[in-house]
């Protein structure tokens, strides 16, 4: 029982990591179309600023948290601005392209400067709390939470403010939201960059738990883009139910089937969707 | 009109068949003007490279759907070699061909879910993929050896001719001309393949799906059958890899080689045979040259790519087209020919 509890919290855990990763590609791929490949290796630099910013300047972990956040907005816009706004009117596979060659410049650049080696973040509270019979980090609750607080931000920002709005607009009909006068580029390097700075905010909260290194967005974007394919492509509750679905599914098969083959029973899975329903379990037609 | 078009056709026919024979002449005297084992190694790489390019290639450039697996598929047509001579004990010249069925069978397997579906999912499943194939292989400790990878995999049996001569493989020069043999009979393979009617429909498919389709062309069909061929060749290539090299390790499945062989064809020209061709020569040395580096030179190999999209969406080979059309002067005869 306190296995299958942990296993759970666990999955809940692993569940919001991939709801954020998952949401941030699914923003981005609403407005620009694109499935950014380079997604887990804006998570990966994410957590690199954020564990320089602590552990090199001695910064509190949540000022770590921010600056991270900051920096990868800016990465994003730039990003956005400077490799995919070039080629809006060209066919989509070059962009798709584009984000291949961000992950060799972004994993290989991190490669380059700060080395192979596996780095640990310091968790900012070291408190544990019991809960009949699981033992669950602070940090847990932390990433929990803090998950479930930024997806419903990112809720209350889509629907209930004017640049989110815009931003919708912009997702549903390019050509009309241009006609209303919206500046679709900037919603689109805007997009990116609260897109980027979720998979930021995902990656220094993991960063206690799992450990920093030039390829730790790898398995993690493997698994959003399941996430996203399986819960619908565009869909914003697709991506937080498939994100935690998938989390939930990853924990419970590697403790209690196999903890060699979870990446490729989850492929299966996408097969198994795809060949059934290929838009998804959320996803509308296209 | 008519006829001026197809003598002009014939003529770039006859200057193209003399630049491709000068090349191949090339290509057959290089190991003696490239003496050291080295060079002969990279020579040999290049025509592996070459093989899997053109695969890519032919899913990439004609039909127009992005594979993010194809170094998976070149690393499971490695594995599947590698395991069936070293585990069945099949000599190389079976062992090849049932990689390849094997690579191929994955291929059909994967492209008909993915394949159904339009535009964006096929390069976010073939990615997916590529990572589940990656840890698969990478875990699988008793059949694949897991991280350590297979060692010690034979080179090709050594095979008798008629006249009683017999050519074994444990040369570099011997496997050089076997690599080259191959990646020729690949090249006339492809030509043959694009100019074919099932050439012209899938590039039809790739100009407008919903049109083909209204002209009756089965688009489905098309589709799988070219993603199945060229995932043949990427594992014809990782057979010859695996038996020539003698050692593979999971690396060799991972997606970063599936990225460095878009470079290869994005450098050198998507949608063309030169192209492909020009890339997995050209990249490898100068990755070779930039050595040193480290990993900062696939930094600069993303870079090169990004601004080749940018600015040369079909690579040195459109360059040179572009130029041509420009120019026409240089040859005396306009573009527009494949």
């Amino acid at each position: 029982m306190a296995i299958l509890m942990q296993t759970i919290i666990n999955g809940i855990m692993l569940g919001s990591i991939y709801a954020m990763i998952a949401l941030g590609l699914t923003l981005i791929y609403g407005v620009l179309q694109i499935p950014n490949f380079s997604h887990g290796a804006l998570y990966m630099i994410g957590a690199y600023v954020a564990y320089f910013s602590i552990v090199s300047f001695g910064f509190p972990y949540w000022v770590g948290l921010i600056t991270s956040v900051i920096t990868l907005f800016c990465v994003g816009m730039f990003v956005e601005r400077v490799a995919f706004r070039p080629l809006y009117d060209k066919p989509l596979i070059n962009a798709f392209i584009v984000a291949v060659g961000l992950i060799l410049i972004f994993e290989n650049g991190a490669l380059a400067i700060w080395g192979p080696e596996f780095r640990r973040l310091p968790a900012p509270s070291s408190a544990v709390i019991e809960l009949s019979g699981a033992i669950i980090t602070m940090q847990r609750i932390i990433v929990i939470a803090a998950a479930l607080l930024l997806i419903a931000a990112v809720h209350f920002f889509v629907k209930k403010t004017r640049l989110g709005a815009a931003i919708e607009a912009t997702a549903q009909n390019r050509e009309g939201a241009q006609l209303m006068g919206i500046n679709v580029y900037l919603m689109g390097g805007i997009t990116f960059g609260i897109g980027t700075s979720l998979a930021a905010v995902a990656g220094v909260l993991i960063a206690p738990i799992f450990l920093i290194y030039p390829s730790m967005g790898v398995p993690v974007i493997g698994m959003a883009f399941v996430i996203m394919i399986v819960g619908g492509m565009g869909s914003f509750l697709g991506a937080v139910a498939g994100g935690y679905l998938i989390g939930l599914l990853e924990t419970l098969v590697s403790s209690y089937i196999t903890t060699y083959f979870t990446e490729v029973i989850l492929f299966g899975l996408l097969v198994v969707v795809l060949a059934i329903k290929p838009t998804g379990l959320f996803g509308k037609g296209h | 009109m008519e006829r001026v078009i197809d003598t002009m056709y014939k003529k770039s026919k006859y200057k193209k068949l003399i630049v491709c024979s000068i090349l191949l002449i090339i290509a057959i005297v290089a190991p003696f003007a490239f003496t050291s084992e080295y060079n002969r190694h990279i020579m040999v790489m290049c025509g592996v490279w070459i093989i899997a390019a053109l695969g890519l290639n032919l899913i990439l450039g004609y039909v127009g759907q992005l594979n993010l697996a194809h170094g998976t598929f070149f690393g499971v047509g490695a594995y599947a070699t590698a395991l069936l001579m070293q585990k069945a004990g099949i000599p190389f010249w079976w062992a090849l061909p049932l990689g390849c069925l094997a690579t191929a069978a994955l291929g059909f397997v994967t492209g008909i879910p993915t394949l159904r579906t339009r535009g964006h999912y096929f390069p976010i499943a073939t990615m997916c993929l590529g990572i589940a194939v990656y840890y698969a292989i990478a875990r699988w400790d008793d059949f694949t050896g897991g991280a350590c990878g297979l060692y010690g995999i034979p080179r090709p049996g050594s095979i008798s001719l008629p006249l009683a001569k017999t050519i074994d493989f444990e040369s570099t020069v011997a496997c050089y001309y076997l690599v080259l043999l191959i990646a020729v009979l690949t090249i006339i393979l492809m030509l043959r393949l694009v100019k074919s009617l099932t050439g012209q429909r899938i590039m039809a498919v790739r100009g407008n799906e919903d049109l083909a389709q209204s002209l009756g062309i089965n688009t489905m069909k098309d589709k799988i059958v070219c993603f199945t061929l060229s995932t043949v060749f990427a594992g014809l290539a990782g057979g010859i890899f695996a038996s020539y090299v003698g050692a593979i390790m999971p690396e060799n499945a991972h997606f970063l080689v599936s990225f460095e062989m878009l470079l290869y064809v994005m450098i050198g020209g998507v949608g063309t045979i030169a192209g492909p061709v020009i890339g997995a020569i050209l990249i490898p040395v100068l990755s070779e040259i930039l050595h040193f580096m480290g990993s900062l030179r696939l930094v600069i190999f993303g870079f090169i790519l990004i601004l080749t999209i940018q600015f040369l969406p079909f690579g040195i080979i459109g360059g040179i087209r572009v130029a041509l059309l420009r120019y026409p002067g240089l040859t005396g005869r306009s573009v527009g020919s494949e």
